[in-house]
C-alpha cells in the first residue's frame, strides 16, 4: 500500500473505531441494563462503569497500540478484544436486533481469546510454540464449538427464550446439540487458558531485565485476566454455559481490574522512554557543565545503572584504547555496541548483556553524548599516540644504550685484548731481535701501540662506562669524580642499581657537568625513595648544551631542572626509579 | 721467579707466558679462569700469580676477587692483577685487604718487559704496587683547595712514588736523591698532610693514597 493511503486507511480507522466503540458500548450497557439477571453488568452503576470503561480503554489501547508499527497486530487484536467485551452480554433475550442477537451468540467467548493472542503479540514478531498452540485451541474452543458450531443449531424458542430475537444463522433446531457443543467448549477452556498464561509467563522469564520492565505490566495483567478466565471456566464445567453467581461475578471484577491495568500497561513503555529521555536529558546536562575526560565511563555507568558500563576507543583496526589512552582489550564476556559515524565505527560500548535492548536507548545516549564521547576519543587517541611516541622514543634509547654497552664490550674485549698482544707481540720480538736497531724499532712500535691502547679505552669509556654497566650508578660517578676536569666532591650516592636507561642519564648528565670546566667546583647529593631518584648537582655556573640531556632525561619520564643565580646554579633531575 | 699467569685470552696468556719466559722468569702455569687460578697457586705454590681482572663468567671483576682469595689462602703467594680500570676503586678495595705483597698495574704495562718484571719483583719482595697512571691521574685531578697545594714539586714527587709503592731506597734511587733527603722530605710531607708517620710501609701506601683520593 501506497505511504499516503496508508495514511489514510489509519486515519478511517482512527476516527470510526473510536466513534463504532462509543456506539456499541452504549447500546451493550442499555442490553446490560435491561437484562441484569443474564449479565454481571447492569447491575449497579459500578458494574455499569466497569463494563463500559474496560471496554473502551481496550479499545482506546488497541488504538494507540495500532499507530505504532510494531505493535498494529497486537493493537487490531486489542481493538478487537475491545468489541469482542461489549459482544458477550448481546446474547440476551433484549437484544431486538436478530443480527446483534446472532452476534452476540456467535462472539460470545471470543474475548479471552484476543486478549491471549494480543498480549502474545504485544512487543513481540512472533508467537512462541506455547502461545501458537493455545492460540489455535482458543479460537477453535470459543469461535467454534462456544459460539459458530451451536448457534447453527440454536432455536431461542426451543431454548426457552420466546422473546429472543430470531438467529439469524441457526440451520436446525437441536438443543442437545448446543448443549454438547456448550460443554466443550467450557471443557476446553481451562485448557486454552492455561496454555496462553504459561506461553505469556515463558516470554516474561525469557526476557532481558529491560524488556520485563517495559512489557512486565501488560503480561502479568494478561496472565491475572487468563488465571480469572481459567477460573470462571472451571466453574462452569458440568455445563453448557457460565453460570451467573457471586463466585463467578468476584471473578469477572478480577479480570474488568486486570484488563484495565493490562490497557493501561500498552501505555507504560511511553512512560519508560519519557523517564529515559529525561535521564539522557540530565546527562546531557552533566556532560554541559563538568566536561569529563576520562569521566564518560562512569558517567554513562551511573546514568544508564550499569556500573559495568564502559566506552573504548577503536585506534586502528584490531586494537582499543581507553579514555586514558591506554590499550584496552573488551571484555569477552560483555555485550559491544558499535558507535558508527559516517561508516566508521569511532566508539564501541562495553556493557551488561541486555542494556540496550531498546536500540532507541543507545541512539539517545551516543546522540546525547556525541560531544563529550568525540572530545573524549581525541584525547584518548591523542593520548594513545603519545604513549606510542614515548614507547618508542624509549625503545630508541634502550636499543642505543644496549648497542652501545654491546660496543663498548666489544672494544673491550677484542680491539683492546688484540691490541695489547700486538704490543706483548712487538715486545718479545725485540728481546729476541739480535739487531739493536731492530729492536729499538720495535720498541717504538710497541709504544705507539700502547698509546692507541690509551685513546682505544677513552673512547670505549666515552661509548658507555664499563662500571656503569657492571656496578652502576655510585661506582660510576666515583670513576667519574677522578676523571673530572672540576673539583668533584659526592656528597651521597645511592648503590642500589637502577634500570639501565635510568643509570644512563644520570650519568650523561653528571659526566656532562663535571667534564665542563666552566661548572667550577661541583658538589652531587643523588637520593633515591624508591620511587624517585633525584640527582642533584651544585655547581658555579651551568654548563652549556644541556638540552640533549633534557630530551634524555624527559625520554624516560623525567624532568631536569637548571636554576641559575648569580651564587651559582643547580642541576636537578628527577628520574623514576622504575622505567 | 716462579709465576701462574691467569687470563682468558689464550693468545695473550701465551705471549706474556713467553715473554716472561725469555727473561729468566719461570712460569710455571697459565689458566683461564678463577677456580682454575686457585687450583694452580695451591698445587705449583708459586712466588707471584699475574692476574687479569676481568675474567669469566662476567668478564668484570672476577681476577680482583681471586686474588683476594688467594692473599687470604696463601700469605706466601704474592698477587698482581691487571686492569683495565683507570680508577682507582679496585686498586683501593685490594690494598684495603692486603696491604702488602700485592700489586694493581695497568693491562698495557705487560708489553714493557722492564716495568713488568719490576712490579713481580716488588711484589714478590712484599712491597706493593699501585700503577703511575693511575697514582698520576689521583695526584693531578682538580681539588677545590686543600693540603696537598702545600707541597711544594719536588715533595709531590716524592708523594707519587710512595703512592706508587715504592720504598724510601727506591725513591731516592729514582729521584736521585740522597735517602737523607728523601727522608726530609717524606717527613715535610706527613706534617703538610697532617698525617701520622707510620713504620709500617703498607699502611703508609694506603694512608697517601686515601688522602689522593678524597
Amino acid at each position: 500500500m501506497p505511504m499516503t493511503a496508508r495514511r489514510w486507511f489509519a486515519r478511517i480507522v482512527l476516527v470510526t473505531v473510536p466513534v463504532a466503540g462509543v456506539a456499541v458500548g452504549l447500546m451493550t450497557l442499555r442490553l446490560a441494563r435491561r437484562a441484569d439477571t443474564a449479565s454481571w453488568a447492569g447491575r449497579d452503576v459500578i458494574a455499569d462503569v466497569l463494563l463500559m470503561s474496560v471496554g473502551w480503554a481496550l479499545i482506546i489501547a488497541g488504538l494507540a497500540l495500532f499507530r505504532r508499527a510494531a505493535d498494529r497486530t497486537a493493537g487490531v487484536l486489542l481493538t478487537a478484544a475491545g468489541f469482542a467485551w461489549f459482544i458477550a452480554d448481546w446474547d440476551n433475550q433484549f437484544a431486538d436486533s436478530s443480527i446483534v442477537f446472532t452476534t452476540g451468540l456467535v462472539g460470545a467467548s471470543v474475548c479471552p481469546v484476543l486478549i491471549g493472542h494480543a498480549v502474545l503479540r504485544y512487543q513481540s514478531r512472533r508467537l512462541n510454540r506455547l502461545g501458537l498452540l493455545g492460540v489455535a485451541l482458543g479460537y477453535t474452543a470459543a469461535v467454534l464449538f462456544g459460539g459458530l458450531l451451536p448457534a447453527l443449531f440454536f432455536d431461542p424458542t426451543a431454548q426457552g427464550c420466546s422473546t429472543c430475537a430470531r438467529n439469524v444463522l441457526a440451520v436446525q433446531s437441536n438443543p442437545s446439540a448446543v448443549e454438547v457443543l456448550g460443554r466443550a467448549a467450557v471443557l476446553l477452556g481451562p485448557l486454552w487458558c492455561a496454555l496462553l498464561m504459561v506461553a505469556i509467563g515463558w516470554r516474561l522469564g525469557e526476557a532481558s531485565p529491560a524488556k520485563r520492565r517495559r512489557d512486565g505490566p501488560v503480561l502479568v495483567a494478561g496472565i491475572g485476566y487468563l488465571a480469572a478466565m481459567c477460573g470462571t471456566y472451571l466453574l462452569a464445567i458440568g455445563s453448557s454455559f457460565v453460570p451467573i453467581n457471586p463466585s463467578t461475578r468476584l471473578l469477572w471484577l478480577v479480570q474488568c481490574t486486570c484488563l484495565l491495568l493490562l490497557a493501561a500497561g500498552t501505555g507504560w513503555p511511553s512512560v519508560q522512554r519519557a523517564r529515559t529521555r529525561a535521564r539522557v536529558a540530565r546527562l546531557v546536562v552533566d556532560i554541559a557543565e563538568v566536561p569529563p575526560v576520562g569521566g564518560l565511563s562512569t558517567m554513562l555507568a551511573r546514568s544508564l545503572r550499569d556500573p559495568s558500563f564502559l566506552v573504548l576507543y577503536p585506534t586502528t583496526e584490531n586494537s582499543m584504547v581507553d579514555s586514558g589512552g591506554r590499550p584496552a582489550t573488551p571484555d569477552e564476556k560483555q555485550t559491544h555496541t558499535r558507535v558508527v559515524r559516517s561508516g566508521e565505527t569511532v566508539a564501541v560500548l562495553e556493557h551488561g548483556q541486555r542494556l540496550f535492548d531498546d536500540p532507541a536507548l543507545a541512539a539517545e545516549v551516543t546522540a546525547a553524548a556525541r560531544l563529550a564521547l568525540d572530545n573524549e576519543r581525541l584525547q584518548a587517541l591523542t593520548r594513545a599516540q603519545l604513549a606510542d611516541l614515548r614507547e618508542s622514543r624509549a625503545r630508541i634509547i634502550r636499543t642505543g644504550d644496549a648497542e652501545r654497552r654491546r660496543l663498548e664490550r666489544d672494544l673491550h674485549d677484542g680491539a683492546q685484548q688484540q691490541l695489547v698482544s700486538l704490543s706483548l707481540a712487538c715486545s718479545l720480538a725485540a728481546i729476541r731481535a739480535g739487531d739493536p736497531a731492530a729492536a729499538a724499532r720495535l720498541n717504538r712500535a710497541r709504544a705507539e701501540v700502547a698509546s692507541a691502547l690509551v685513546e682505544l679505552r677513552a673512547f670505549a669509556r666515552g661509548i658507555y662506562p664499563a662500571e656503569l654497566a657492571d656496578e652502576g650508578l655510585a661506582a660510576a660517578v666515583q670513576t667519574l669524580a677522578e676523571g673530572a676536569a672540576v673539583p668533584v666532591t659526592i656528597e651521597q650516592v645511592p648503590t642500589r642499581r637502577f634500570p639501565h636507561a635510568v643509570e644512563a642519564a644520570a650519568y650523561q648528565l653528571l659526566s656532562r657537568v663535571v667534564r665542563d670546566s666552566s661548572s667550577g667546583p661541583v658538589r652531587i647529593t643523588a637520593t633515591d625513595d624508591g620511587d624517585q631518584l633525584r640527582i642533584e648537582a651544585a655547581l658555579e655556573r651551568a654548563p652549556a648544551g644541556l638540552t640533549q640531556l633534557e630530551e634524555r632525561v624527559g625520554a624516560i619520564g623525567g624532568e631536569l631542572l637548571v636554576s641559575s643565580t648569580a651564587a651559582g646554579a643547580t642541576v636537578r633531575a628527577v628520574l623514576p626509579c622504575e622505567w | 721467579m716462579r709465576v701462574v699467569i691467569a687470563d682468558d685470552e689464550v693468545l695473550l696468556r701465551e705471549g706474556l707466558s713467553r715473554l716472561l719466559a725469555e727473561v729468566g722468569i719461570d712460569v710455571v702455569g697459565t689458566v683461564g679462569d678463577a677456580p682454575a687460578l686457585l687450583r694452580a697457586v695451591a698445587l705449583e705454590k708459586p712466588d707471584v700469580a699475574l692476574v687479569d681482572i676481568k675474567m669469566p663468567p662476567t668478564h668484570t671483576d672476577e681476577g680482583l676477587t681471586a686474588a683476594m682469595a688467594i692473599r687470604d689462602q696463601h700469605p706466601a703467594v704474592a698477587v698482581l692483577v691487571l686492569s683495565h680500570y683507570l680508577d682507582s676503586r679496585y686498586a683501593m678495595q685490594l690494598l684495603d685487604r692486603h696491604p702488602g705483597a700485592v700489586g694493581y698495574l695497568l693491562k698495557e704495562r705487560i708489553s714493557d718487559v722492564v716495568v713488568l718484571v719490576d712490579a713481580l719483583r716488588r711484589v714478590g719482595d712484599g712491597e706493593c704496587v699501585i700503577d703511575p697512571t693511575i697514582v698520576s691521574r689521583l695526584l693531578h685531578r682538580p681539588r677545590t683547595s686543600g693540603k696537598l697545594d702545600r707541597l711544594t714539586d719536588r715533595e709531590r714527587e716524592v708523594l707519587a712514588l710512595m703512592a706508587e709503592g715504592h720504598s724510601n731506597q727506591a725513591i731516592s734511587d729514582l729521584l736521585t736523591l740522597s735517602p737523607r733527603t728523601v727522608e726530609r722530605h717524606i717527613a715535610h710531607i706527613f706534617a703538610k698532610l697532617d698525617l701520622a708517620d707510620s713504620d709500617d710501609h703498607h699502611r703508609r701506601v694506603l694512608a697517601v693514597l686515601e688522602i689522593l683520593r678524597t
